[in-house]
């Protein structure tokens, strides 16, 4: 059984977001973390980039696996997680707290109620 | 196809991966927990996919001999070869280990899925007294290495007490009742029980019970690659034959096997890819397919495996590059989803 906090919501590609006024903190979940195994490597965008929702920004790498994530909403990236340059396994160990990715500012945070809540991701991961 | 030992990796929580139509273990906690456990203490890996083969009677070393590019004859009895098997072209058919428990006995452990190919192989080629054996099917093969596993598995196997590199031992008489042999494909002290199906659960939980960490194929590849040892279905695809593939070492020359002489013309014309060892010089992991460029931004090659390497915590490749491309220390880059990240060619082993 993963971790699903539920203050937070989902995609179906396996990011969660925790949006605070229009800034959205993104990640990738506990059974992503879990399904990729040792993260070795991560690769972010630059801040100020801009992305569509359900456009790839960035990877996630694991000693046997490539794995892209999306941007769950449209928005510009306002800061990326430098931890992870130096500590890529903070994705697993602490997906949700220490191992986020990056943050969003969003066009419209609104959006987010189209996203997934934490029992709709359950059903998704079959949990 | 699911190996004897299955319910035993379940139940250590292993998460499973199809190699060569096998389910097997990849890892049972931690790619990178398992391989450092067998570079620092000792772990254990279930190869029971890989295959085995006896080639029986008068005319058996005289078989072996004819397709195998090492030389048997002078290999004494309770002895194992590394070697391959070529084609008339030179192309690699399969590496493999031979044993030699006598001239009239040996036992070849070809890849696992090769089984059948080498087989039918050897039968083409077999005159005289002999019979080939497929028992692949019959035998599980243990692996226990690392530096505390020739204490592991001198207590599960006291045939293996004081067993040396490339040696060989029957567990109990007959080595068709199995043995254990000095060898491994990571790099570390330990070696391989073959055993029958019925008697592997039993060493396998000895061995786990002396401390033994059970190692999946995930951790097997990163060990592998760190000392710059060939995966056949990565380094030999395409035809590749062992002097590209870095395997001059295995042959013998001076006695006659299939490949041969067109390996000695090759080697003549000396034209031919090298594998080389590339580190990379900034952040990112290089895998199969992946080119390698030179500072122009041509291809120059491709790698055939990569990773992270645990040891390192840098990415590190195998790669076939231009004969003009392949001194230790020569700049290269790797194209990594569109971007060029600088490498070097490294000596091997890596680690």
């Amino acid at each position: 059984m993963s971790k699903v906090p539920e203050d937070l919501r989902y995609a179906e590609t396996h990011e969660w977001v925790r949006l605070e006024g229009d800034v959205a903190t993104v990640g990738i979940s506990d059974f992503a973390q879990d399904q990729l195994t040792d993260v070795v490597y991560v690769e972010l965008p630059k801040a100020g980039a801009a992305f569509d929702a359900k456009q790839s920004f960035g990877v996630v790498e694991s000693v046997k696996s490539v794995s892209d994530v999306y941007a769950p909403l449209a928005g510009e990236v306002l800061e990326v997680n430098s931890a992870l340059e130096k500590t890529p396994e903070l994705v697993n160990d602490a997906p949700y707290e220490k191992g986020w990715l990056i943050k969003l500012k969003v066009k419209d945070p609104t959006a987010a109620a189209s996203l997934l809540d934490a029992a709709g991701y359950r059903s998704v991961i079959g949990e | 196809m699911r190996v004897p030992l299955h319910e035993a990796h379940a139940a250590l929580g292993a998460r499973f991966v199809d190699f060569a139509g096998f389910e097997m273990p990849v890892q049972y906690s931690s790619i990178i927990e398992e391989h450092h456990a067998v570079r620092s203490a000792v772990g254990v890996f279930d190869v029971s996919h890989m295959s085995n083969v006896w080639v029986v009677g008068r005319d058996a070393e005289a078989l072996v001999s004819r397709v195998m590019g090492s030389d048997p004859a002078p290999l004494p009895v309770g002895r194992g070869s590394y070697t391959v098997m070529t084609r008339d072209d030179g192309s690699i058919i399969d590496d493999v280990i031979y044993y030699k428990f006598a001239p009239d006995l040996f036992h070849v452990v070809p890849n696992a899925g090769r089984n059948q190919d080498v087989v039918t192989w050897m039968q083409e080629q077999a005159s005289g007294d002999v019979d080939l054996e497929d028992v692949s099917r019959e035998y599980c093969i243990l692996a226990v290495q690392g530096p505390g596993a020739p204490d592991v598995l001198r207590s599960a196997a006291p045939a293996a007490a004081g067993l040396k590199r490339f040696r060989v031992e029957p567990v109990e008489g007959d080595p068709r009742n199995g043995f254990v042999s000095g060898t491994g494909y990571t790099g570390e002290r330990g070696g391989e029980v073959v055993l029958p199906n019925d008697a592997a659960l039993a060493m396998f939980e000895k061995v786990l019970a002396q401390g033994a960490k059970p190692v999946g194929l995930g951790a097997r590849d990163t060990l592998r690659l760190e000392k710059g040892f060939c995966l056949a279905s990565h380094e030999f695809e395409g035809g590749r034959t062992p002097l590209e593939a870095g395997l001059e070492w295995t042959l013998s020359w001076e006695h006659d096997f299939i490949g041969r002489d067109a390996l000695l013309a090759k080697k003549k014309a000396g034209s031919h890819e090298a594998l080389v060892g590339l580190r990379l010089t900034e952040k990112g992991v290089p895998r199969q397919g992946h080119d390698v460029v030179d500072a122009s931004g041509s291809r120059v090659g491709r790698v055939t495996s990569g990773t992270l390497s645990p040891t390192l915590n840098e990415g590190i490749a195998l790669a076939y590059v231009a004969p003009t491309h392949s001194q230790p220390g020569l700049e290269l880059g790797i194209q990594v989803r569109g971007r060029r990240l600088g490498a070097r060619i490294a000596k091997l082993p890596f680690v």
